[in-house]
């Protein structure tokens, strides 16, 4: 900030007045809002006149010679917000003004260095731009291009991200500044979230921000909605998108209007539709998606006060391919021998069952107030509500019963006061309250005994503080601590069976109420967990753009819902998946280096990374296979191993000439299960991706790129792969579930071109063919990679029209 | 699935009459609470018994039970499967399938039956050579369907295997394997196998 100060220098302009009664003199002193320093080098002008002055170094000015009567005063000084104030003279008066530093916060264009999440974070931003390409398509895929990311698949809609190959409640999601709670414990459920929504999204890489939580052992995703300027606008776009794979597409359209006072409001719906996918070979049927979203954003921004009221929804219907669902491990067998789906039916618009419907209202109210020499304090309150249902395929008089069906209730009210009156230094505090409660429908609804996932009420309560410290213009330091205390009480049916076969009659006879009906025990499970996170962070910028971040957190996760009561059968690869009550919290160390460069001439960053995790819950094959009357089921169990994960992102970018670049990234990754010494399950592969692209601005800002995505194959797998008897065979079988996928290599065309249609719109038209070649893959981390090929080749065209 | 069409009226709508009021929308859309589920309280729960009662065809004492029962269901104990006795070599016998849900003593076997036949298939696979499987019954569409029997133990053989498959969704009609059954996108239901010997 001091900076600022040096800026300008010491000027008094005097002014002489020739009218006679004139010769009051007006003095004020201005003062930087924030640390209550004076403010040198300020201009004042009296509007409507040729009168100048300029604050000196105590901040002072003064007007002579004015006449009694009322002026307005225009005050400007570099990188601050220009102010207009009315005063009145009628003797000699003296008057304080205070001015405000922190413009980017109000400005509209948000991509400067220290709008990062932290300054001393290791981050990856998607603008507009890349989200415009995926407009149709889902979170998880957008972040498919960053380095370091990967996801999770339940085919080709639910797309669940990684972040150096860890999910689900590992990472957290923010959605715009609301920690994102959509039963992200299934490996089978992606965020519920529509993309087209938001202008910006961030990728946190490490465990580093404390504010939203202290259990992001893998990282955090942060998707935001645009920041408006201050004045009298009215605009927004429409867009379409038409794609030949899926015959489908969506339209999206948002409409924002901002007032000079600091009011805008914002509405924005989202519809998308698209029946079965093609695969490189055949139809993958029942692979169709539907979506319906919108939201609302209504605010007011001043630099001393405003809010920010948003609501959004999101409605989803996902077929899962048919070929999916399979009666048990000799089925199972079968399609992953045949290496082709068992069901192919002609293209169809229709989402039968295996499918999900998920639905997701959030809505937050955020209101903050800035205290001239302390800082901003900012209170927000929210809530979310979650309704999943999954249908199987039943018989017929089931069809339209849900096999699964949550709903999920969080609220949260969270203060945060940050103190930013010291020179170099800002101090972030803050209190989260949050309480969650999940209804599982039971069996008279679901026709299944016992639901997977318990009712239960959830307590947290978490204290945090930051600080960030600016040593020099070049160097920065960040620290945190946080606590958080969560308790969870839920009601639970076990059979009375597992019940004591897991040894929990003796382990927790306090959680029986020993109630027993037809061979199942009612329970009440509960639990406290304390948990401890804290952060280090470290910056060098040197010349040239060059800059070194270290990180170092320290998180820890309290088991989830689903690791701790899961109990049932997926029908998706024969599993029957089973929680366990003694799961401790996990915690994990994490230290991760970038040595970056940030330009568009030449660019890169290098980020290797350790974590270090205690007792990381990983859910794998239990060999023995569990015996129904439909058969035998895989069993799949939480265990609790020590583990490592380390691994380097590389992204590397270069001018070539004038409009040509070239863009480029590589992920190498590896996980160790160190108690049993062998590779972790499901850890993401190596990955690269070239891109070169063609840019002409002046021939309608014409785009055109080419990129290859290659995944090698992952060799180091666990293998849980095992025996089983087939009754029609009549001899024991050999079940490979473990081994992986073969490397692929994608390329993929995209062009677009910006056509002006009047003075304040244009038109986008873009034009992109994915998996160019058609080819046949399937990806180690996509769940039904033993039923079908991933999706084929895809030709889109996009219109945006920006008004 | 009467609230997913209402949405798509209300979003075809909202689309139509661009930006009316986004919370308008979403105040009406869908959030019911439990009670208004789409079920129907007169269905049947799972099946934890398979009993397959051989009735031999000249002798009625001559009877061959098989029974599979898991009273707990999916999960917890594992099922027991038990064979009364041998089959009489010589003789032939009708048998006849029921799957009941111990819990509510229905037969819901005679409900798939009944309503859903023509998507069910029971197959019977056994390794003792001379012992044959005949389907006697049919769905609606002239299919085989597997509830009714006729079994011809012609000479002495096992102990074997007997394996009783429900398949569901399959194709049909088929070869009568388990594998062509299944190749229409059938999954195995029930799957359940004995021990058998014909003496």
């Amino acid at each position: 900030m001091h900076k600022l100060f040096i800026f300008c220098a010491l000027l008094m302009c005097s002014y002489t007045s020739n009218a006679q009664n004139c010769k009051l003199t007006f003095k004020g002193k201005i003062i930087d809002f924030h640390d209550k320093k004076p403010l040198v080098g300020a201009s004042i002008h009296i509007l409507n006149s040729n009168t100048y002055s300029t604050s000196n170094l105590q901040g002072l000015f003064e007007f002579k010679n004015l006449c009694k009567g009322s002026y307005e005063l225009e005050f400007k000084h570099i990188s601050c917000k220009t102010k207009r104030v009315v005063i009145n003279v009628n003797k000699n008066n003296f008057k304080e003004f205070y001015l405000e530093h922190h413009l980017e916060e109000l400005s509209e264009v948000v991509v400067k260095a220290n709008t990062k999440t932290e300054n001393t974070s290791i981050e990856k931003t998607l603008k507009q731009k890349v989200i415009d390409n995926f407009s149709d398509k889902s979170l998880g895929d957008a972040l498919n291009t960053i380095s370091g990311v990967s996801s999770l698949n339940t085919g080709n809609s639910i797309v669940k991200p990684m972040i150096h190959g860890l999910h689900s409640s590992r990472l957290l999601i923010i959605n715009n500044n609301v920690r994102q709670f959509d039963q992200e414990w299934g490996a089978e459920h992606a965020p519920t979230i529509d993309i087209n929504a938001f202008s910006r999204i961030d990728i946190v890489k490490g465990a580093n921000t404390l504010i939203y939580g202290s259990d992001a052992i893998g990282g955090l995703i942060l998707v935001r909605p645009e920041n408006y300027a201050i004045k009298d606008s009215l605009f927004g776009s429409t867009s379409t998108s038409l794609n030949t794979n899926g015959l489908g597409g969506n339209i999206n359209t948002q409409l924002i209007k901002t007032y000079k006072s600091g009011y805008y409001t914002k509405f924005q719906a989202n519809y998308k539709m698209f029946g079965d996918f093609e695969a490189a070979d055949y139809n993958l049927s029942n692979s169709g998606i539907k979506s319906i979203n919108a939201s609302a954003r209504f605010g007011f921004k001043s630099f001393e006060k405003g809010f920010d009221a948003y609501y959004s929804y999101v409605n989803n219907t996902i077929g899962i391919i048919r070929a999916a669902h399979v009666g048990n491990v000799n089925d199972l067998l079968r399609a992953i021998n045949s290496g082709e789906p068992s069901f192919i039916d002609d293209f169809s618009y229709t989402i039968d069952n295996p499918r999900q419907t998920i639905s997701h209202h959030l809505g937050k109210i955020e209101a903050y107030k800035r205290f001239k020499g302390l800082g901003k304090i900012t209170l927000q309150y929210d809530f979310q509500l979650n309704r999943r249902k999954e249908f199987d395929r039943r018989r017929a008089a089931f069809e339209n019963t849900p096999a699964a069906d949550f709903r999920l209730f969080t609220t949260s009210l969270q203060p945060n006061l940050k103190i930013d009156a010291f020179e170099n230094l800002v101090i972030n505090s803050g209190v989260l309250i949050r309480y969650q409660q999940n209804d599982s429908a039971d069996e008279s609804i679901t026709r299944i005994s016992i639901p997977l996932i318990p009712d239960y009420d959830k307590y947290d309560t978490g204290i945090y503080t930051t600080v960030d410290y600016k040593v020099n213009s070049s160097t920065e330091l960040s620290a945190g601590f946080r606590y958080d205390f969560s308790r969870i009480e839920a009601t639970k049916k076990y059979k009375v069976f597992d019940w004591e076969e897991e040894n929990y009659d003796t382990l927790f006879p306090e959680f029986s109420t020993g109630v027993i009906d037809n061979f199942e025990i009612f329970t009440t499970p509960n639990f406290n967990f304390h948990n401890f996170s804290g952060s280090l962070g470290y910056k060098k910028d040197f010349k040239k753009n060059y800059a070194f971040l270290f990180n170092y957190g320290l998180a820890s996760r309290m088991p989830n819902v689903s690791e701790l009561f899961s109990n049932g059968l997926h029908h998706s690869a024969a599993r029957f998946e089973t929680g366990s009550l003694t799961l401790n919290k996990e915690v994990a160390n994490n230290f991760i280096v970038s040595f970056e460069r940030n330009s568009e001439n030449f660019g890169f960053s290098i980020s290797p990374y350790y974590k270090y995790i205690n007792d990381f819950i990983q859910l794998i094959p239990n060999g023995a296979a569990q015996t129904t009357i439909r058969g035998a089921f895989i069993e799949w169990k939480y265990f609790q191993v020590n583990a490592e994960i380390f691994g380097v992102d590389i992204d590397a970018n270069k001018k070539l000439s004038n409009r040509f670049s070239y863009r480029g990234n590589i992920s190498l990754l590896q996980g160790d299960n160190l108690t049993d010494d062998i590779p972790l399950i499901h850890m993401p592969s190596t990955t690269f991706s070239n891109t070169i692209a063609y840019k002409n601005k002046s021939l309608n800002n014409l785009t055109i790129s080419l990129t290859q995505y290659s995944q090698l194959r992952q060799n180091r797998f666990p293998d849980y792969n095992f025996f089983t008897f087939n009754p029609i065979l009549q001899q024991d079988v050999f079940v490979d579930i473990s081994s992986p996928t073969d490397a692929f290599t994608l390329f993929h065309f995209n062009s677009s071109a910006d056509f002006k249609i009047s003075k304040n719109s244009n038109l986008n038209i873009a034009f992109a063919i994915e998996n160019m070649f058609n080819v046949a893959y399937r990806n180690y981390l996509n769940r039904l990679r033993y039923f079908a090929d991933d999706v084929g080749r895809n030709f889109t065209i996009k219109l945006k029209f920006n008004y | 699935m009467l609230n997913f069409k209402l949405n798509t009226m209300k979003t075809t709508k909202l689309l139509a009459i661009l930006f009316i009021s986004a919370l308008t929308f979403t105040a009406c859309s869908d959030d019911h609470d439990h009670d208004d589920h789409d079920h129907d309280h007169d269905h049947e729960e799972p099946i934890t018994k398979l009993e397959y009662v051989l009735t031999n065809s000249s002798n009625a004492n001559d009877v061959v039970t098989f029974t599979f029962e898991d009273p707990d269901g999916e999960g917890g104990a594992p099922g027991t499967t038990m064979t009364s006795g041998p089959l009489t070599a010589g003789a032939s016998y009708t048998g006849e399938v029921k799957l009941i849900n111990l819990e509510e003593n229905e037969d819901v076997g005679a409900e798939i039956a009944e309503n859903d036949a023509e998507t069910h298939e029971i197959i019977y696979i056994t390794n003792i050579a001379g012992l044959t499987f005949t389907t006697t019954d049919v769905d609606a569409n002239s299919n085989p369907l597997g509830f009714n029997t006729n079994v011809v133990a012609s000479s002495a053989g096992g102990p074997g295997t007997l394996t009783i498959s429900v398949i569901h969704e399959g194709k049909k009609p088929n070869d009568g394997t388990v594998a062509d059954a299944l190749s229409g996108g059938g999954t195995s239901d029930l799957e359940v196998s004995f021990t058998i010997t014909v003496q």
